[in-house]
């Protein structure tokens, strides 16, 4: 009860809680949070001191590597589902306080949580707890591919398959929709994160050099590549030479980035193409017809839907602001739940 | 892969028009004017669209579609060839060409533009901000079914309830019709005079007398069988009543067994008989209704629904009657009565009071059996 009078002084929101970012859609504002799921906890007087919360979000991502020996920065979502429960709970306690800062009230809305069509009951429970704990008044979970979709503007009413790819940060999710609902669907543990990792082991491979995550995703956000291009990008990048231990420049280009990323893009056209040849045939059809739809931050790197459309000759199409199509489509959903009954959408 | 318009047949006569639109195409200025684009105000979506406007849209001049033709002109490249580097269907290209961008949603135009933009070297944006001037509108968030479809199912669905409705009432009033019928054919009089002929019916066991009167009209020769029969059913109403009061029984026994045992009913004898159980003031009448014939009297001080069965099972009397209605009726006993509203009336039965009260039941009517 008291939740409820407290919710009138809250503003429902949908929460894309992903492994590398959190974005938080507020109804009728749209986007208002895009932040890193990172959270830096200062633990004083030595191991099995009082833990504190030292920074959380964009704050605690400039601190990644970077920090003294009493803080650590912690990353609570892995493969798209909570690794840390508390960190978690504390880091989404500390955005929907962010959303609904000019609030008196302490803000107790009602949270719509996007969540990989491939996390288990138990991860599920673990985000639904999560979001309970972190002041929500009621939660909803939507999985990531049905909200990618509607973020996408796909028609998800028809009687006409379409595929959805949601590349993020820790899973890629692959999904074929129709009717409103999902005919088939596969979650692989490949992300933007895997990628980083692989220009790291790269780099550490081919170079002798470590370079750390955050290096690592500004190389590929500046030359990665999932295609040939016409052009070749460089980049220049400074690490610690493992044979000197001193740090070193080097530079890396387009061609090396994208042969560093085989292994986890050829997991991605994978999972691609084992989601067409279990993809019923009239289903298919209309996916090879009309093509398949690009969601998800990773989305975003260079020449990816070139390399999708090359691998399964179907046409891909990058979603119009890919990175924030989960959290749009929760929003969507969110919108709805009061105008009208959206249980089409087998919500939890 | 078959190309998306061939679904629609109403894009059909698109692609005719756009044909003969091809010839004189060169034949107009560049500046022509734009072709009306969709109405986002007008509430439909471009797939409500009449087929009217359908050779406006695909007249092939406006934007994106022109720009995209000229880029891939320039670039040297047919639509085949183009549709087959983005592994986009030919039909498809082509009806980007041409504006026909109804049967496609708008986040795949998008995507195909930029494809193509691509593809040709060119930047996509003026093509996106060309293409939104077309007024689309993104998909709805709904159930499958088309609004129409709900709208129906909604209707069928009341429907069935006013069906439903409609054979209950029905069934009801068939049901007070056929008992209000049922009232009338039995006869409904306040008073149901029997004849002499019925007295001996109402008798303990039926079919006794009717045999006796049956084999005294015609087979006179069965006279020692129809003395014989109703040996049995005066046996065993006197061993049946043996337990209550013997006495009586053996009394009631041989008033029974007399008019009958003799083949030429005396009317003096059910006479003899009669006057025991009735008191003196209808002589008259005893004689018209000899053995258990009684007087009934019912008053009511409220308004009360009441039927009255005779021995015979016959209704005497049955329906609603008001403060103040008094009732006096003749009937063999024993007598079925059931009484709606048991506290709004009182009987009397031959001149002496009749005690309702262990009778009423918690909803305040009485069935109850009178009998001498």
């Amino acid at each position: 009860m008291f939740k409820r009078l407290l919710g009138l002084f809250s503003n429902d929101i949908s929460i894309d809680l992903g492994t590398a970012n959190t974005l938080i859609y507020m109804r009728g504002q749209g986007i208002v949070l895009n932040e890193p799921s990172v959270v830096a906890i200062r633990q004083d007087r030595g191991p099995g001191g009082p833990r504190s919360i030292e920074a959380v979000g964009i704050e605690a991502k400039k601190m990644l590597g970077r920090t003294p020996e009493h803080v650590v920065t912690v990353r609570p979502m892995k493969d798209g589902v909570i690794a840390d429960f508390t960190t978690t709970e504390k880091m989404l306690q500390y955005f929907i306080k962010k959303v609904h800062e000019r609030r008196i009230f302490r803000p107790s809305p009602r949270v719509l949580v996007c969540v990989p069509c491939g996390a288990t009951q138990v991860e599920r429970r673990a985000i639904r707890e999560s979001a309970f704990g972190a002041g929500a008044r009621k939660v909803y979970l939507l999985q990531e591919p049905v909200a990618a979709a509607i973020g996408a503007g796909i028609p998800l009413d028809e009687a006409v398959g379409s595929m959805v790819l949601d590349i993020g940060g820790g899973t890629s999710e692959v999904a074929v929709l129709s009717m409103n609902g999902i005919v088939y669907s596969e979650s692989v543990r490949i992300g933007g994160d895997t990628f980083d990792e692989a220009i790291m082991a790269y780099v550490r491979r081919n170079y002798g050099v470590l370079i750390g995550e955050a290096t690592a995703e500004r190389i590929k956000h500046t030359v990665g590549s999932a295609y040939p291009g016409k052009e070749l990008l460089e980049i220049e990048v400074k690490g610690r030479n493992l044979a000197e231990g001193v740090p070193r420049s080097f530079t890396l280009n387009s061609n090396e980035i994208l042969e560093a990323l085989q292994d986890p893009l050829y997991g991605i056209v994978s999972a691609v193409r084992t989601a067409l040849e279990q993809t019923p045939p009239e289903l298919g059809a209309d996916v090879a017809e009309r093509g398949i739809v690009l969601t998800g931050g990773s989305a975003l790197l260079q020449q990816l839907d070139r390399l999708i459309m090359e691998e399964t000759g179907i046409p891909v199409v990058i979603a119009d602001d890919p990175l924030t199509c989960v959290a749009r489509g929760g929003g969507r959903v969110l919108e709805m739940l009061d105008e009208k009954r959206v249980d089409f959408l087998s919500m939890e | 892969m078959s190309e998306p318009r061939d679904k629609e047949p109403g894009l059909g006569r698109v692609d005719e028009v756009d044909d003969s639109v091809t010839h004189v195409e060169s034949l107009r200025p560049e500046t022509a004017d734009p072709e009306p684009s969709f109405s986002a105000a007008s509430g439909l979506t471009s797939r409500d669209q009449p087929a009217a406007s359908a050779p406006e849209q695909g007249s092939g001049e406006g934007e994106p579609g022109a720009s995209l033709r000229r880029a891939r002109e320039a670039a040297g490249l047919d639509t085949a060839s183009l549709a087959r580097r983005i592994h986009l269907g030919r039909g498809t290209l082509e009806d980007l060409e041409a504006n026909r961008f109804q049967h496609m949603p708008p986040a795949y135009v998008r995507g195909y533009l930029r494809s193509c933009a691509r593809e040709l070297g060119v930047n996509a944006d003026p093509w996106i901000a060309a293409f939104e001037q077309h007024g689309l509108m993104e998909p709805e968030l709904r159930a499958v079914a088309t609004p129409s479809a709900r709208g129906r199912q909604r209707r069928r669905g009341r429907g069935i309830y006013w069906l439903a409705l409609l054979l209950v009432l029905g069934l009801l009033g068939l049901g007070v019709y056929a008992w209000t019928e049922r009232g009338d054919s039995l006869g409904l009089p306040a008073l149901n005079l029997g004849d002499t002929r019925e007295a001996p019916r109402s008798e303990p066991g039926d079919e006794a007398p009717a045999d006796t009167v049956s084999s005294e009209t015609e087979t006179p020769a069965a006279a020692p069988e129809a003395a014989a029969e109703p040996e049995a059913p005066s046996e065993q109403e006197a061993e049946a009543s043996t337990d209550t009061v013997p006495a009586d029984a053996r009394v009631a026994a041989e008033a029974l067994a007399e008019p009958v045992a003799p083949p030429q009913p005396e009317p003096a004898e059910p006479a003899r008989v009669a006057p025991e159980p009735v008191e003196a003031p209808a002589p008259a009448d005893t004689a018209a209704h000899p053995g258990t014939g009684a007087t009934l009297v019912l008053e009511f001080s409220e308004t009360s629904w009441v039927e009255v069965r005779d021995a015979a099972d016959e209704v005497v009397l049955t329906g609603v009657l008001s403060q103040g209605d008094r009732e006096e009726l003749r009937l063999e006993l024993p007598a079925r009565v059931v009484l709606g509203n048991a506290a709004g009336v009182s009987l009397n039965l031959d001149g002496e009071a009749f005690d309702l009260e262990p009778h009423v039941r918690s909803d305040r009517t009485a069935r109850f059996d009178l009998e001498r």
